[in-house]
């Protein structure tokens, strides 16, 4: 099975918010789609789910054009970010749903959907109302209802953005987890550049209403193919420098922050204010008027000047990557 | 401490207040004539109990009636108004805002017009429709009232529903017939019932259209002012106590249903 995007555009107003996106999502795959708030992530979801029309292009599914086919036609789930459970059914009820919907058999319905809470860890509160449990067991809930139909592709729009942190990287897990498990196409929408990156086996980054990239997260994170990426990608975007500093002097040079050996080389720069993360630290940094992020074993204080030297490096030009480079 | 104290006092003093005329009216209805409507003096309290004002009262048609008018005329407000109010107040939620409040406005605007400037035209056209004196005619007429009100209420229902349920249930492979009654109506049933009871309860003591477009044998409203005026005192308490009881337990049926948090629970993560 392959979901392949043709060229889709959609328009609000004068708004143009998907301005031509074309992609092929495999079997199996697990495709990240990661954009900051208000890119049009989750109107992107919603043409894939049939809720919404795109103004041109084709949502094509094994070769059948699927764009005209009415959400309770396609066979297709969907997790929300606000999980969408009916709160006037049970855990069991909610689940049970969509299989009731497609006129299943009640045994059929009952084995499904054990099998489903069992797999979710969600048995002992099937009785109960949505409304009486917690976040993270609403979300494994909506999770399950998913999953119970066997659909052709799964939909999730921020699945884990309502859960706190403990709880967010143990979901986070577990999703990876069922979908292994499933070997299901999961398309999955998010403003967080690590989850994408742990989660996804492409991420497609969405900028100006286009995929400015797609790759697996190891060459997104190390060869992002714009400075906008770059930036976006990385718990900090990576630091920009004009390159004749190291003898580059056509190019743009981007470094992220463990590329380099603090102590090391001989390019000053004057540390501003440090942030403590596990072990390391990052250090912010003046050097020569651009602020540089580092990150260092050891301690420093505010307004040491310390040396450091790149290890790695790519060359951008004119804000685009300037070199050959796939990991993949 | 000592402010709630006061409190207290000043709430069983509006209390009082308001639930003595009730006490009158349980007096005049339980004491003997003697002690109260034929007396220049009333006593103030129950001086010799009896079921006779109530049994004499509410014997044969004389009450029959117009209680059943009533009860029928509040039903079908209540069901007309309901089963117009819900598609409007969905579409109306479903609508960007700048154009759904306007709307709603508008539709108020009946409701700031007197009664009896609509009711007589009404009466008029009525008559040539052949819906004068019916329980049918004065229905429609008082959902008049009620319906703005009751769009209102369910516009605020369906607007507390996020459009992703909806969404939600549609992709599960939910038809029409499955969303609106499996998914959208039970989440709308706190909205439907306030609805519902608020317009059976505007009817069932409605007096303006009731007196203009069915004034021979009428509701019970204006049996009761009729008896009231026409020197049946007896028979207009009776019935004044039994009118009331309806109203004082849908009002606490209402309360239950009032609560905002019906809705939200669950929909947000």
């Amino acid at each position: 099975m392959t979901l392949e995007m043709i060229d889709i555009v959609k328009r609000y107003g004068k708004l143009t918010v998907l301005n031509g996106i074309t992609e092929k999502v495999m079997t199996g795959e697990f495709f990240v789609i990661l954009g900051p708030s208000g890119e049009g992530k989750s109107t992107l979801l919603k043409i894939l789910a049939g809720i919404e029309k795109p103004d041109k292009g084709k949502i094509v599914l094994d070769g059948q054009d699927i764009t005209d086919k009415p959400p309770e036609k396609r066979n297709v789930a969907m997790v929300f970010q606000n999980y969408a459970l009916y709160p006037n059914m049970t855990v069991k009820d909610n689940i049970a749903f969509p299989l009731k919907m497609r006129k299943m058999k009640k045994e059929e319905i009952e084995e499904r959907v054990m099998k489903v809470a069992k797999l979710l860890g969600i048995e002992s509160i099937l009785d109960k109302k949505v409304t009486q449990i917690s976040g993270g067991q609403q979300q494994r809930v909506a999770l399950a209802r998913a999953i119970v139909r066997e659909p052709a592709y799964f939909l999730l729009d921020e699945p884990l953005s309502n859960l706190d942190a403990r709880t967010k990287a143990i979901a986070r897990g577990e999703l990876k987890r069922i979908q292994k498990e499933l070997k299901g196409t999961f398309i999955y929408v998010t403003h967080d550049q690590k989850e994408a990156l742990s989660l996804a086996d492409r991420v497609a980054v969405l900028h100006a209403g286009k995929f400015e990239q797609v790759s697996d997260p190891k060459t997104l994170y190390e060869c992002p193919k714009t400075k906008w990426v770059a930036q976006f990608v990385g718990d900090y975007p990576m630091n920009f420098i004009p390159g004749d500093v190291i003898g580059e002097s056509v190019y743009e040079i981007g470094f992220r922050p463990e590329w380099v050996e603090v102590g090391k080389g001989n390019l000053p720069c004057v540390v501003q204010s440090v942030e403590a993360v596990g072990e390391s630290r990052y250090l912010i940094c003046d050097f020569k008027g651009y602020t540089v992020v580092l990150l260092s074993k050891e301690f420093h204080d505010v307004n040491e000047e310390i040396r450091f030297e790149i290890t790695k490096y790519r060359k951008f030009k004119d804000g685009i990557l300037a070199e050959d480079c796939n990991l993949s | 401490m000592k402010r709630n104290f006061f409190l207290y006092i000043g709430a069983i003093i509006v209390g009082i207040y308001f639930l003595f005329p009730l006490y009158v009216l349980v007096l005049l209805a339980f004491n003997k004539p003697e002690y109260t409507v034929l007396t220049l003096y009333p006593s103030l309290f129950l001086q010799a109990p009896t079921l006779n004002n109530l049994i004499t009262a509410l014997q044969g048609n004389a009450f029959i009636d117009p209680f059943m008018k009533s009860l029928e005329t509040a039903t079908l407000v209540g069901l007309i108004t309901i089963a117009l109010a819900i598609p409007a107040g969905y579409g109306l939620s479903r609508i960007s805002r700048s154009i759904a409040y306007p709307i709603l406005v508008l539709l108020l605007v009946t409701n700031m017009m007197p009664g009896i400037v609509i009711g007589i035209p009404i009466a008029v056209d009525f008559i040539k429709l052949g819906l004068f004196e019916t329980v049918e005619g004065l229905a429609l007429a008082q959902t008049l009232i009620t319906l703005p009100l009751a769009t209102f209420i369910l516009q605020g229902t369906f607007s507390a529903i996020p459009r992703d349920i909806e969404y939600q249930a549609r992709i599960d492979g939910a038809g029409l017939f499955h969303r609106l009654f499996s998914v959208l109506l039970p989440l709308a049933a706190p909205g439907i019932a306030a609805a519902f009871l608020i317009s059976w309860m505007f009817s069932w003591d409605e007096f303006t259209y009731a007196v203009l477009l069915m004034p021979y044998h009428s509701t019970l409203p204006v049996t009761i002012y009729i008896d009231v005026t026409r020197g049946n005192i007896l028979a207009g308490i009776a019935f004044s106590l039994v009118f009331t009881i309806p109203v004082i337990i849908l009002t606490f049926a209402l309360q239950k249903y009032l609560k905002g948090e019906y809705l939200a629970g669950g929909l947000k993560g």
